[in-house]
């Protein structure tokens, strides 16, 4: 095949794990990585652990220049796209620019999202999204204190623990629950349990109404009537795909970018990827966001293998999260609850022990630990091979690391038809 | 060579109930924590399950390609696959990557975990008293490897061809100063590279399907006359060797030629369509002995050549098949010790186009024809016969036939018969086996 240009937009997870898959396919072709940072590529999941200070800044990137220029691979820095023309094979920088492709992927991941709340422009705020956020947060926290996060999801909650590693006194505030997506009430009671007993302020079901300047401190109103003094506001409501500049592409859009299951867009030669695609759902085949690193990083690989010509399909994602934090380890993993699901549970807030499993059809759909010692990836090759569990369900549940890994190992064996066992 | 690497190998399901002498070991040596180390025993005696689990080093890791740090990486040079503590920051996602159970987590330190092979002397395999825990030592394998592969990538074997997995391995260990004669059939898509610019590093010639081993006896005849020893190697199908070429074999063998002589047996025609050959085994579906009507496949047992040719009483005879590749590698070495006859490997290629099989089974059904005793590993050295691969508990020929669309037409009682002439040709060289003892 003649050599082709790849031209990938972004140099996130979902971009860094596309360039891996297509050199480890094809050599000779040209791979040209385009983001409108000025850093070299990262994964947004490290972020937290520089604020707690367990790695520096330098531990952050996942490939040097060196690398870069090892496997073939020009980085341009500080160049935004600013439009896609499908027509010529062409994209256009924000500085006029052009750059042509053969194969476009679109990593462009995605930004937080913002709420309008009364004086909080003019107070100003801090995000906690990209590198410089990040950098940004850290300066600012010199010589402060007390800090809001306003939002419960995993961002939110990466940061308050990264936070409270490192000695800050942290409010949560958050509009309904903790890491909704994820845990039900009980599980979400039990882990809010521990930020609390390890400094967190945890304030559930309330928003923030006003946003005001007290002399050098901040001071919010809250919808309870309530009201707090405090050094710095975080905003971590969620994010959405970045894709603004894709208008007038002609590529179908709905909240992110739809992708089949071979990544692509409705146009030729275009792929997408990571949080700003809206991907199928490994349960039902839709689509949806599911903006997490796992994710990311199944995309892209799934995009490199179908830019390079090997044709690939994406097995779909499942929403999923791990939470390590002060010596605890909540994970959840597929459907929590639903329909026609059959649900195993224990929740002893006493012993701080969590489990629940979500069957459907003798199929394990979903599962939700707290401090239980098993291998979470186990748990997922269960659900994404569809393991019959059958009658051992409830064994399952007693057991789960026993248990799971014998029925890993079993489908394993199966599958190599003729071990000699 | 690069891209081979030391494994631990730990036999499945054997453990002995309660013990852990593996998984102390290696806290003992690595962690000092109960509960954190890179090999975790299983005892599940609700199902009678008694494992292990750990790392496999795998090629492509999951949780590397998962690291928001980089902070895992897999070594060239060994291929251990290791986390850099410095980096990680216990996010854990590795483990929740890891679809094997191979990444553990240290809670107390808040960092991943897992199994590096103590850096290649691995603490566990002493402590396993049971001899259950090996170290593979993968470069030893293939130490039967000395030349490169001589043809080219993009030949145009169909998705799935066992034959091309074949002729790359026959003739990497064959070597230099090889001359390959081939003839119309499969093996003509490495040799001539038919259509497309494929080519292979090696001389060959392509004769008539009727006239292979002479041509090859007068080559290798020329070679000795002007004092060089070359390798004169036929490599042709069935169709060849079994039937329409199968005089020139037969002469060259009782003459007593110095020509390695091997039989891609794919068992039919299937270069021009998959017509039945003399090799085609009973029952099977193909072109000309259909399925349908008065037809049930084949009607005829195929003709077992390897014995045929066993009873010229040449020096060397041997079966093999692509899914037992040392075994293969072996016998091909003492193919060409042999300098006072001819030397004869009947190679078992299954065709996944002709025998209506998924391409990913080739190797599952090159294996299971072994495991079901449809195709016994057997080798005759000066008439001496002997097994090169011992099947213990032979499984039933319906997990082999099964793999494939043409015998997907058998009846209970079709199954059974061809059950029971597997059985006579077994016992037949089980027999013979036995006279050598």
């Amino acid at each position: 095949m003649a050599k082709r240009k790849h031209l990938i937009i972004g140099c996130g997870a979902a971009a860094f794990a596309a360039l891996r898959k297509i050199r480890s396919l094809s050599s000779e072709d040209e791979v040209v990585m385009v983001t409108k940072e000025n850093h070299l590529p990262y994964s947004l999941a490290a972020l937290p652990y520089i604020i707690s200070g367990r790695i520096g800044e330098a531990d952050l990137w996942l490939a040097d220049e060196d690398y870069l220029k090892q496997i073939g691979c020009s980085l341009l820095k500080g160049k935004e796209v600013t439009e896609v023309h499908p027509e010529r094979k062409q994209v256009t920088y924000k500085d006029g620019e052009q750059e042509g492709y053969d194969t476009l992927l679109i990593a462009s991941g995605s930004q937080p999202t913002t709420l309008r709340i009364k004086g909080l422009e003019e107070v100003g705020f801090a995000t906690f999204h990209t590198l410089d956020d990040c950098q940004g947060l850290k300066q600012q926290l010199t010589g402060k204190q007390d800090i809001v996060i306003y939002g419960g999801g995993l961002v939110a909650i990466e940061l308050a623990i990264a936070l409270l590693e490192a000695g800050y006194r942290v409010k949560l505030i958050v509009r309904s629950r903790i890491l909704r997506r994820y845990f039900d009430p009980d599980a979400g009671d039990m882990i809010r349990d521990i930020l609390i007993s390890h400094g967190a302020q945890i304030y559930e079901g309330i928003q923030i109404e006003e946003v005001k300047k007290s002399q050098r401190r901040i001071e919010i109103a809250l919808s309870d009537g309530n009201a707090m003094d405090i050094d710095i506001i975080a905003i971590a409501l969620g994010v959405k795909p970045s894709a603004s500049f894709l208008e007038g592409s002609g590529i179908k859009m709905r909240d992110g970018i739809l992708v089949d299951p071979r990544m692509r867009t409705n146009v030729e030669n275009i792929y997408a990827a990571g949080d700003v695609a809206e991907s199928p759902d490994f349960f039902t085949g839709n689509p949806g966001l599911n903006p997490i690193l796992p994710s990311a990083v199944d995309q892209g690989t799934v995009a490199g293998s179908n830019m390079s010509g090997e044709e690939v399909d994406y097995e779909g994602w499942l929403s999923m999260n791990i939470l390590s934090f002060f010596g605890h380890r909540a994970l959840s993993i597929g459907m929590l609850d639903g329909n026609e699901c059959q649900i195993l549970k224990v929740s002893d807030a006493q012993k701080k022990q969590y489990k629940k499993l979500a069957y459907k059809d003798d199929r394990l759909v979903g599962a939700t630990f707290i401090d239980v010692d098993l291998f979470p990836g186990v748990i997922q090759y269960l659900i994404r091979k569809g393991v019959n569990v059958g009658q051992h369900a409830e064994l399952l549940f007693q057991k789960p690391k026993e248990i799971s890994t014998w029925f890993m190992l079993e489908t394993e064996r199966k599958e190599t038809l003729s071990l000699e066992v | 060579m690069k891209g081979f690497y030391d494994i631990l190998k730990v036999e499945y399901g054997k453990c002995p109930p309660d013990c852990s002498a593996c998984q102390e070991a290696c806290v003992a040596e690595r962690t000092g924590k109960e509960g954190c180390s890179g090999i975790t025993v299983i005892h599940a005696p609700e199902v009678n399950f008694h494992a292990v689990v750990k790392c496999n080093q795998c090629s492509e890791p999951a949780c590397l390609a998962v690291c928001p740090t980089g902070a895992i990486s897999k070594s060239e040079d060994d291929g251990i696959v290791r986390i850099n503590d410095e980096r990680c920051i216990g996010c854990g996602l590795c483990t929740l990557a890891c679809p094997y159970g191979g990444m553990n987590y240290n809670l107390d330190k808040q960092k991943s975990f897992k199994c590096d092979l103590c850096d290649g002397s691995p603490k566990c395999l002493d402590a396993c008293k049971y001899g259950l825990i090996s170290l593979l030592k993968s470069r030893d394998l293939i130490s039967y490897l000395h030349d490169e592969d001589v043809f080219s990538p993009g030949v145009p074997t169909c998705a799935g061809c066992s034959i091309e997995l074949g002729m790359r391995l026959t003739f990497r260990v064959l070597g230099k100063d090889t001359f390959i004669f081939s003839t119309e059939g499969c093996s003509i898509y490495l040799t001539r590279g038919v259509s497309t610019q494929a080519v292979c590093g090696l001389p060959t010639y392509i004769c008539n399907m009727t006239n292979v081993p002479s041509t090859a006896t007068g080559v290798k005849r020329y070679y000795r006359h002007i004092g060089k020893d070359v390798k004169t190697v036929v490599f042709v199908g069935d169709g060849s060797a079994v039937d329409v070429g199968f005089q020139p074999l037969s002469g060259a063998a009782e003459r007593g030629e110095n020509i390695i002589f091997i039989c891609c047996d794919n068992e039919g025609y299937q270069a021009t369509g998959n017509q039945r050959s003399g090799s085609t085994s009973l029952f099977s579906r193909t072109a000309t002995t259909p399925v349908g009507g008065k037809w049930r496949g084949k009607p005829q047992s195929p003709k077992y050549m390897p014995l045929i040719m066993a009873f010229h009483k040449i020096p060397y005879v041997a079966t093999a098949v692509i899914g037992y590749p040392e075994d293969y590698a072996r016998k091909l070495t003492k193919a060409m010790a042999v300098k006072d006859g001819l030397s004869y490997i009947h190679l078992l290629s299954p065709c996944p186009t002709g025998w209506r099989a998924r391409t990913e089974d080739t190797i599952d059904i090159c294996r299971l024809a072994v495991e079901t005793n449809y195709f016994p590993l057997w080798e005759a050295e000066n008439g001496k016969f002997r097994f090169t691969y011992q099947v213990d508990n032979p499984k039933p020929l319906q997990e082999f036939t099964k793999l494939m669309g043409r015998f997907s037409h058998l009846k209970e009682e079709d199954s059974a018969e061809l059950q029971q002439l597997v059985n006579e040709r077994f016992n037949l060289i089980k027999s013979l086996c036995e006279i050598g003892d």
